[in-house]
């Protein structure tokens, strides 16, 4: 029985084949149908000898019928090629999206990659520019300061994350520095990302560690000497020099009997001080004094009365200045095209409890003057200037420079001897002048006549003459006076931060980074 | 006998059948042909442009190869030949800063007038 249910399943197609062509007239035997009323035979019919064997006539008469095979040929045959040709079709175009895919991903690889080294780059090329610029004691404020910005403008760059790159190819490029910290150096990775047509482009490169040093700098040039003069020195019999300052001089020296100094011919740099823009005061009265009584009245300034005066000029003995000067709450800072008194007696008295404010005189040349004009700075005989700060140091600064030094255009720059800088007036201070000031006058000649003057401070001009015997007590100028901290002159400290890139790829000193894949 | 009958006439269709000289006519020669070379010509036709444009892709596929070495070979060369310019830099929208250098660009044409071309700028390390 089991057989037969096997049989019976396993012909059940040929069953009901068989069924249908009995059934239609196509045999001649009879079949007797039997049907099973067991559980899993229903439908079936009796498996006989007989039975299998008339199925398979039939099965073999129907299988070898070729009727309409051509149709079914052409058919497969059509199908076939068809699958065929579009299968073809398919891969060339998949192919051919490929090739263009390609050459957009080509494009925007070398972009990117472009893109990476522009910026790379430019990273090492401000750090060698920031290590060229390094400044040293003899720098001029303008290179110091720019040394700063250019040191600022690295740091800013790396604490950026995006950056555009534009002039490669016709889109903007964004590229993105990573900046990791590795104890006191830093590693820079620069890494672009393009896309071009939906496909991307990457690129990365990791520059040599970036390392941040804070240096000192002292600046040690002028700062030595109690008077300098990049023209000649000619000292008379005596001068005494106390603080211990030197005297420098950048052309020739005649030094009198007596002069317990120490000359030293050298070159010194020399800066164009600018005095701030300031309002014009046509009101001299309230700088000058008319004798009353026998005395001037004095004439009380701060920093409200900072202006520009023009030119400043007493012609007889009853005009003259009496300043008592306060800089407790600012810098006074009072410029003149010149100034002349010939009255015999003139004071300027400096106060102020704040060692950070001072008096400055600029003296400027009067565009309007003729040649034959051209006195910046006369004082005559008891001149006194008198004020200290707490270190001892001079709280007036007198500084004047020609026309001619800034058509020259030598702002910023060093100049010597030989270069074309024309003296241009003689500042005159006569007889037994008692003065607490610092007086930069590189373009002007210096001139202290008889007598017994006292400066303390230091004086630094172009040529410079010194009648007899005089008395220098120096000292440097404050790191933060106008002078300490806008030239090289004045004992004056400054730090930098002196970046150095390493090389990336230590077995090839010439390389500055590595493309990373 | 009806069984035998029966096998006769059976056998005797059979053998009708297979004396069946009947051919085909000319025009189901000719109409068949022609389906025939139609759909020759079509599926030739597609598998001919297929042809083509694998050649054009293998083509481009190639001349991509050859704009990549020859921009390498200008790269890791000691001279090159570009148009001098400047890059500009913004970084994050403040600092703007310019690199000198030069665009170098190389571009390769196939025969069969595919194109590719590609840029590079090579900043100038100062």
């Amino acid at each position: 029985m089991e057989r037969q249910i096997h049989l019976t399943k396993s012909f059940s197609y040929i069953n009901h084949r068989s069924k249908r062509l009995y059934f239609a007239g196509m045999g001649k035997y009879y079949i007797k149908k039997q049907y099973y009323n067991k559980k899993g035979l229903d439908g079936g019919f009796a498996i006989t000898k007989e039975v299998i064997s008339m199925k398979r006539a039939i099965l073999n008469k129907y299988l070898n019928n070729q009727k309409g095979m051509a149709l079914a040929v052409v058919v497969m045959i059509f199908a076939v090629v068809s699958i065929l040709a579009a299968t073809s079709l398919t891969i060339s175009l998949s192919q051919t999206k490929q090739s263009v895919a390609a050459e957009n991903y080509t494009e925007a690889y070398y972009l990117a990659r472009s893109a990476t080294d522009v910026v790379s780059t430019d990273i090492i090329n401000q750090i060698n520019e920031l290590n060229d610029s390094i400044p040293n004691p003899s720098s001029s404020a303008i290179e110091i300061s720019k040394y700063n910005a250019l040191q600022a403008k690295i740091d800013s760059i790396l604490t950026t994350s995006n950056v555009i790159v534009n002039g490669i190819g016709s889109n903007s490029i964004q590229s993105n520095i990573v900046v990791v910290p590795s104890g006191l150096k830093k590693f820079i990775t620069v890494e672009t990302v393009y896309q071009n047509e939906g496909r991307t482009g990457r690129a990365k490169v990791q520059l040599g560690k970036i390392s941040t040093e804070i240096q000192t700098i002292t600046q040690s040039g002028i700062n030595t000497n109690a008077i300098y003069t990049w023209g000649n020195l000619d000292i008379g019999t005596g001068l005494t020099v106390t603080g211990g300052g030197e005297v420098g001089y950048g052309g020739t020296a005649i030094i009198g009997n007596n002069a317990n100094i120490n000359a030293n011919n050298s070159v010194f740099p020399v800066n164009i001080i600018t005095p701030p823009t300031l309002d014009t005061i046509t009101d001299q009265a309230i700088l000058l004094s008319e004798k009353n009584g026998g005395s001037f009245p004095v004439k009380n300034i701060n920093k409200l009365n900072n202006g520009n005066y023009g030119s400043l000029t007493s012609t007889d003995n009853n005009t003259s200045i009496n300043w008592n000067v306060d800089t407790s709450s600012g810098d006074v800072i009072l410029v003149f095209n010149s100034l002349s008194l010939v009255s015999s007696e003139a004071n300027i008295n400096v106060t102020g409890n704040n060692d950070n404010y001072n008096l400055y005189i600029y003296l400027m040349e009067d565009p309007a003057k003729n040649n034959s004009v051209k006195s910046l700075l006369y004082f005559k005989n008891d001149f006194n200037i008198t004020g200290k700060n707490t270190t001892g140091a001079p709280k007036t600064y007198i500084i004047a420079y020609t026309k001619a030094m800034q058509a020259e255009d030598n702002m910023g720059k060093t100049v010597t001897e030989n270069s074309e800088l024309d003296p241009y007036d003689t500042a005159y201070i006569k007889n037994s002048a008692q003065l607490d000031a610092f007086f930069y006058l590189p373009g002007c000649d210096f001139e202290i006549e008889q007598g017994n003057p006292v400066v303390t401070g230091s004086m630094f001009s172009s040529d410079f003459t010194l009648g007899n015997t005089a008395k220098i007590n120096f000292k440097p100028y404050l790191p933060n006076s106008a002078l300490g901290t806008q030239t090289s002159m004045g004992e004056t400290f400054f730090t930098i931060k002196k970046m150095d890139i390493e090389k990336a790829d230590l077995n090839n000193t010439n390389i500055n980074k590595v493309w990373i894949k | 006998m009806d069984q035998v009958n029966n096998l006769y006439t059976e056998g005797g269709i059979y053998m009708k059948k297979r004396l069946n000289n009947k051919g085909m006519t000319l025009v189901e020669i000719v109409v068949s042909m022609t389906i025939f070379a139609i759909m020759s010509i079509a599926f030739l036709n597609i598998f001919f442009g297929s042809y083509l444009i694998n050649l054009r892709a293998e083509s481009r596929t190639e001349i991509i190869g050859e704009v990549s070495g020859e921009m390498e070979n200008k790269l890791s060369g000691s001279t090159m030949a570009g148009i001098s310019g400047n890059a500009t830099i913004m970084y994050n929208g403040s600092y703007t800063t310019s690199t000198p250098g030069m665009t170098v660009t190389d571009t390769q044409t196939d025969d069969k007038g595919q194109s590719v071309s590609i840029t590079y700028f090579v900043p100038e390390e100062l």
